[in-house]
Order: C-alpha cells, then structure tokens, then sequence
C-alpha cells in the first residue's frame, strides 16, 4: 500500500469556527485562537474538556499553542504541532492532527490560524514574510521584499509564458467578489466591475490593488477527531481522505528558475492517488488566493486543465458558482477574509456539509483545499475532503 | 518609502558581497561538478560537495520579468523598476538589480538583452555607501 493512502478517511473535521473579521480586532491572537475553537468545539458538539491536541501554523505573528491549550484548560496535552511557516505551510497543522488521530495519539485535536493580520504583523510590510528569508538580503537593498513585489515578479512571468491578459486576471477577482456578495461572512461584498479592477491602483505592476488578498484581524479553528466518533456528533462529518506535501523548488535557487510550475504541479498526482480520486471526482475548489495569478497557476497545477488553459476556463465560467468547478466560494483571500488558508479549509468543509446558503454548491460531495501553491516558498499542501457517506 | 535597507550577509554569502562592492560580479563554481550557482550556498545542491571557487560572471543576461513597484502617497516614494535577470553564464540562475532605465519599465521586454553595470547608493539609517547591481540593455552585439 502506498504511505499516502494509510490513513484515507481515517480521521473527519467534526466543527468549524470563525471569529469576526475586522482591521482592528482589539483583542490578543491568543483571544481570537480561544473564540474561533470554542466556536468550533460547539459547532462539534463538543466542550474544551475534550480536547488534548493542538495545532496551529504561525511566522511570529501569533499566540503560542501551549499558551492556547493552556487557556483552553487541557490537563494532559497529548499532541503538538506549531508549525513556523505561512501561506505555503497552512496545510500542516490539519494534515498532523489528521495522522495524529489516525495514529490514536490523540482523541480531538483543535487546528487553527489566529492572526491580527491588519491592525498587528501585516504579511504585506516589508520584512514580515518569512517566504525568501534565506535570499531576502539579496532583494532587500533594492526594496523589493514585500510579497506584492514577489508575486509581480511571478506574475508577468506568468503572464508572458501563457498569454494570460489583465481581463484574465480581473475575472478571478470578480468572480470571487460576486461570490462574497453571498457570503455574511465575508468583509468585502460589493459586486466589482471589470472597469473597477482595470481602474484599481497600482501596488507592484504588473498587480493592481484588487489582485491582491485582503489583510484581515481574525482566528479560523477546525476540530478534528476520528471518522468514527466524527458520525456521533452534532454535525455531517466531513472526512481527510488525503493530504500532501510537496516542494524544493524555489525561484531564487538555481535548478529551479521557472515559478510558473509550482511544486503543487509535481505533488497533484501524488495527492490524487493517496485519495484514490482525480480532478474529475472534485465538485469545488478552495485555492488559495493570496494574488488573483495564483488561482489559474493552480486549475492547472492540480490538473482542472492543461498548462495555459486556465484563462480560458476561467472566461468559460467555469469557477463561478453555477460552473463545473466553483472556485473559493467564501470569496477567498480576495474577498471574503485573509485567514491564511485556514479560511479555505472552513468552507470546504462548511460546502461539504451543504450549510452555506445561496452560495452552496448543490450536491457536492468532494472539495480540494490548497496551500500557496510553492511559488518561491518551495513547500506547498493541499487536503482532499469529503461528505461522509 | 523609509531608508534602503543595507544588506546583512551570512557566511556563505560574505564574500559576494564584498566582491560587489568592489564592482565585481561573481558567481560559485562548484569544485566538483563545475556547476554555477547563486545565491551562495556552502554545499552544492547538485553533487553535494563543499568545495568551490569564485568565478568571474560574464556580465550578460536577459530580462526574465520586472516590476514597477509604486508606493504609496503616505510613503511618499516615486514609482521604481526592478528586473531578474537570467544570466548567460548558466541559464538557470536568475539575479535581480535595478535597471538603467525610466522609473515606469518602458522599453523593457521579456528576453531583452542586458549586461551587468554597478551603482553607487546610500544605503542604512547611518547612510552608508552601498554597491548594487545596476542591468543596462546590451550594446548591440554584445
């Protein structure tokens, strides 16, 4: 049996929990970690006297996990996984609780992302992002550090390779903010017009301000315990059928100097036979979204579509709700919230469970969340989950 | 924008930049399997030997992207260019640099021909004086 199918709807997501989204939370990343758990944790049916594992993924930015089991009150923390990393890290507190349960390490493992993303450490300042932390002083001296300036450098590299026009890039992000139009959650809900997106100002060309994620204060838990305790819970399980990791490819090392194939190119295969799916079997997709190019970098990467066709489908209308494949149908990065990935996995999982209103997916039973897709980081993730049967 | 930071180099890469201060544009060359690569790295990630030498770039590349970066008016910056390039030498190693060019990127294509030139800026809180790479289009033939 190959390693990535041992543990295959072993382990479920049995709660969801948001906190409120806002640019000036006023309180602690440990207080938005608490809130959005005890939210999951009641969503699950469940109370914090039930957990005993955590884990979070973080670059500096937020509470300490001991420091967060602790003010949850568990007495006897069996598992631990704070992961140093972001966007491209955002898989991997959820694919180690989900071995971790699998395993029996631990009976509910508590998952989260808490980050005063606007009013505390912004992703977007100029030191903040761990990404190129190892070359970062080769581009710091020319003040290109930030990661709109990265992503620019990737995204007309994209462009040119691809053909890929700023329409192209404009319909991703309106087609997400119609979907946000949807979503209460979400913190941008104004419909955009393509003159809207053509006529938002510059941050780094070839990226206009609405190609770019939003920066946001708030806390995204998910719980998760077996399939089977999962089934005697308050909620429809949704189970992991699959995780991956994939990566070592990075733009500023040599052997790798062509970002328009992220290591998420090479791990989708790897990631489809471990759920014993294929792209075809995938009834929406959450891809992460922290700029408009890497939406159609992924519809390819994960096999949606051949190289360069992406735009295409995109024009086709295939990624807005109502299409063969709905894309980030909270609004994403773009739209509904910058929770770092986590915010992809919650509505997934809220999709999978049919609890999302006028923006649910009728019937879906398969969704794909992913990480950053490795563009310079060299680590990507994703997770397959699916509507227990 | 605030000061241009000065750079803080490691270990590994210490001696390309001191290299560059004295305008010289460097790369490692692999003591075993002869293989370029930059950034500077102790251990060659193809072989894995820990054996190199500096070797003399050439100095000729051609424009792999470029921004346009424009701060904002709090900031109060004007709106400036910086290219990757991917060098001749060996056509997997991509350099960033400021380009000798107008501040809006006009005139710059994917693939143009460009060659290594340096500049004198300040650099630092303390205003430090600090050699970068500046990329000019390529003299025709060059």
């Amino acid at each position: 049996m190959d390693i990535g199918n041992t543990r295959r709807d072993a382990a479920a997501v049995a709660g969801v929990g948001h906190t409120e989204y806002s640019r000036n939370s006023g309180v602690t990343t440990l207080t938005l970690a608490v809130r959005a758990i005890q939210a999951a944790l009641a969503d699950a049916g469940l109370s914090r006297r039930d957990v005993d594992g955590v884990a979070c993924h973080r670059v500096g930015d937020s509470a300490d996990p001991a420091l967060v089991a602790q003010t949850l009150g568990v007495r006897d923390l069996r598992f631990v996984r704070d992961v140093f990393g972001g966007g491209s890290s955002c898989i991997a507190p959820l694919d180690a609780a989900a071995s971790a349960v699998a395993a029996g390490q631990a009976r509910c493992v508590v998952v989260w992302r808490a980050l005063n993303g606007r009013s505390g450490v912004r992703m977007a300042g100029a030191a903040s992002n761990p990404a190129l932390s190892a070359d970062a002083q080769y581009w710091l001296p020319y003040r290109h550090i930030s990661a709109p300036q990265q992503f620019a450098m990737f995204a007309r590299m994209y462009r040119h390779k691809y053909g890929v026009t700023a329409e192209d890039l404009g319909r991703v992000a309106i087609a997400q903010r119609a979907h946000a139009a949807l979503n209460p959650r979400a913190m941008m809900r104004q419909p955009i017009t393509m003159d809207d997106y053509l006529g938002s100002r510059w941050i780094a060309e070839p990226l206009r301000l609405l190609d770019c994620c939003l920066e946001s204060d708030a806390a995204v838990a998910l719980v998760v315990t077996s399939a089977a305790r999962a089934r005697d819970l308050r909620r429809t399980p949704v189970t992991i059928t699959a995780t991956a990791f994939g990566g070592g490819n990075q733009l500023a090392s040599n052997h790798h100097s062509d970002p328009t194939v992220p290591g998420a190119a090479i791990m989708a295969p790897r990631l489809y036979a471990a759920a014993g799916l294929g792209p075809d079997d995938i009834d929406l997709a959450e891809l992460y979204d922290a700029f408009t190019p890497l939406v159609p970098l992924q519809l390819e990467a994960y096999g949606f579509c051949e190289p360069g066709e992406a735009a295409h489908m995109i024009a086709d209308g295939a990624t807005r709700l109502g299409g063969a494949l709905p894309v980030n149908t909270h609004g994403g990065h773009l739209s509904e919230g910058y929770v770092h990935g986590l915010n992809h996995v919650a509505e997934a999982v809220l999709q999978l469970r049919h609890e999302c209103g006028e923006r649910q997916v009728p019937g879906a039973e398969v969704a794909l969340s992913t990480a950053q897709p490795g563009v310079y980081s060299g680590l990507t993730g994703a997770v397959i989950l699916k509507r227990a049967a | 924008m605030s000061a241009r930071p000065y750079p803080v180099p490691d270990p590994d890469s210490a001696p390309w930049w001191e290299a560059l201060q004295r305008r010289e544009f460097v790369l490692q060359a692999c003591a075993s399997c002869q293989r370029l690569r930059w950034p500077a790295r102790a251990i060659c990630n193809d072989c894995g030997s820990d054996r190199w030498t500096w070797a003399p770039a050439s100095g000729r590349g051609a424009i792999a992207s470029w921004t346009v970066t424009h701060p904002s008016r709090t900031a109060g910056g004007r709106p400036f260019v910086v290219v990757l390039v991917r060098l001749d030498d060996q056509d997997d190693i991509l350099v960033p640099g400021h380009y000798d060019g107008p501040p809006d990127g006009a005139g710059l294509a994917i693939g143009l021909p460009v060659e290594a030139g340096f500049e004198d800026v300040e650099a630092g809180d303390d205003g430090r004086r600090l050699v970068l790479l500046r990329w000019r289009r390529a003299a025709q033939g060059g």
